[in-house]
């Protein structure tokens, strides 16, 4: 009878302990698995816009209609993190309807050759000493000329909205010289430096 | 805007060595008359003409071209050796037409068939472009016999580049624009050289500098061209299907009722009717550009 209820004890606390370190061990993916967040681009709160100074004098602004992207953002290591970013350059948008005509044809964008600007990063990390900055590398491919290019983003928010879940806001503005892009048409009059900036509000999948 | 030394060597230059290369074909024609094995040499001037008009415009070539307009300049060289064999057999001829009307499309459109058409939309566009090329390039072949010998060819084919540059600038490719700029300069080149050597020498002016030879650099300039500003520049499709059809007018000479008024007055008709006809291609694209209205830039 003693030797009964020691044996129910011992099976008892056997059963216990592997059922505390399942439940441990469940836990801990759990935690680790929340560290990764995946995010999509709400294109209705983003906005891509570019400058060109116009002969030399005035900014003139454009923008980009429409892209999307997906953001993989591992707050326990930021070095897994991730941003693939694609826009349509026949979106390209200029407030002139003739002019933007023209940038979309083989003078400039040329839209039909090459439909996508993207980039893709190879290498995510914190910036140091900023909070809330990183600094991101990829590849930008614009007008079939693909360039290795690091960016400053910074991180300008996080929240949760009832109605939309998690989201996160995202801000980088950087300069190309578009002739490295083999579009040199018109620099006497259209600047080579060319200044992008990228605001993104996306929201957790 | 073409800056002075983008002009001189995508304008001045082409013409000055297109200009040059005819005078020596001249004086080997005169020479040899009708003979000679070297009528290629008018697609020789024509060619490299427009190779340093690329270049001038373009800079230095990359293999594999990046953009549709960059493979003008392997397609012209395509074009010159296509010329040099061009009077051997008929057979050799025919053969290479079809193989280039069918070549040309896939390689200009590339980024169509890539992302635009779907398979059986690309295949049936690709099969109407080489059928519309094959049928441009015996015009173009037919109208070196048509029209008379001396400055009505080269005139014909200026008016053509000057009409395609023009519509392709309003239509929003200054760039591809140029490029017909280059034939503005080198049917100008040759028409200048008829003119001076017939003041020079009269029987000069009936120089058969444009022998069926002559076709292939004229069609691949002309279709690469026009195929670049209607898919890459919005070229409405009325101008394009205008300038198309244009020589196809050098043909009425056929015609009993048009013969009948002598040989002069033919050959106004048969110019005429391919000015009224760029002409028209020009005024669509000038009412399609807007540039009378306000929307401009």
């Amino acid at each position: 009878m003693k030797t009964e209820w020691k044996r129910t004890i011992q099976v008892s606390f056997i059963g216990v302990l592997v059922f505390t370190l399942f439940v441990i061990g469940f836990s801990n993916k759990t935690d680790s698995q929340d560290a990764v967040s995946e995010y999509q681009i709400d294109h209705v709160h983003s906005a891509v816009i570019f400058r060109a100074k116009h002969n030399g004098v005035t900014y003139n602004y454009g923008r980009f209609n429409e892209f999307s992207g997906n953001i993989t953002l591992d707050e326990t290591d930021i070095s897994k993190s991730k941003v693939d970013f694609e826009v349509k350059t026949a979106s390209v948008d200029s407030a002139n309807s003739k002019r933007d005509q023209h940038l979309r044809s083989a003078d400039f964008f040329n839209v039909k050759q090459f439909p996508v600007i993207t980039f893709n990063s190879t290498k995510v990390s914190k910036k140091a000493g900023q909070e809330n900055m990183l600094e991101v590398t990829g590849d930008f491919d614009l007008h079939g000329v693909k360039k290795s290019i690091t960016v400053d983003v910074e991180i300008t928010g996080k929240a949760k909205n009832p109605k939309v879940g998690e989201i996160i806001g995202l801000l980088t503005t950087f300069n190309i010289k578009r002739s490295e892009y083999g579009i040199d048409f018109g620099l006497q009059s259209v600047s080579d430096d060319i200044q992008i900036t990228v605001s993104i509000e996306a929201g957790k999948k | 805007m073409l800056s002075t030394n983008q002009l001189f060597f995508s304008m001045l230059l082409p013409a000055i060595v297109c200009g040059t290369i005819i005078v020596i074909v001249s004086i080997i024609l005169r020479k040899n008359e009708y003979s000679t094995p070297l009528h290629w040499l008018t697609a020789i001037a024509i060619g490299i003409g427009y190779l340093i008009g690329y270049i001038g415009i373009e800079g230095k070539p990359t293999f594999l071209p990046k953009e549709s307009i960059n493979w003008l300049f392997y397609l012209t060289i395509l074009a010159i050796l296509c010329s040099t064999y061009w009077v051997s057999s008929r057979w050799k001829c025919l053969i290479s037409q079809l193989i280039y009307s069918v070549a040309l499309p896939r390689l200009l459109l590339s980024s169509y068939f890539q992302y635009i058409w779907g398979p059986i939309e690309g295949i049936i566009r690709w099969l109407c472009l080489s059928i519309v090329i094959f049928i441009f390039w015996n015009v173009v072949q037919k109208s070196f016999s048509a029209l008379p010998t001396g400055i009505s060819i080269p005139f014909v084919y200026l008016g053509i580049s000057g009409g395609t540059a023009i519509i392709i600038a309003l239509s929003g490719s200054i760039v591809i624009a140029q490029h017909a700029g280059i034939l503005i300069s080198l049917f100008a080149s040759i028409l200048v050289v008829i003119l001076i050597l017939s003041r020079i020498k009269r029987n000069e002016s009936n120089l058969h500098l444009f022998p069926e030879s002559v076709s292939p650099i004229v069609t691949f300039l002309f279709v690469s061209i026009w195929i670049n500003g209607y898919f890459y520049a919005e070229v409405p499709w009325v101008s394009a299907l205008l300038l198309v059809i244009s020589p196809i007018f050098s043909q009425v000479n056929r015609i009993s009722a048009i013969q009948s008024l002598g040989e002069r007055k033919t050959v106004f008709v048969q110019i005429g009717l391919i000015a009224l006809c760029v002409s028209i291609a020009i005024i669509i694209a000038v009412v399609h550009s807007g540039l009378i209205g306000e929307d401009t830039y």
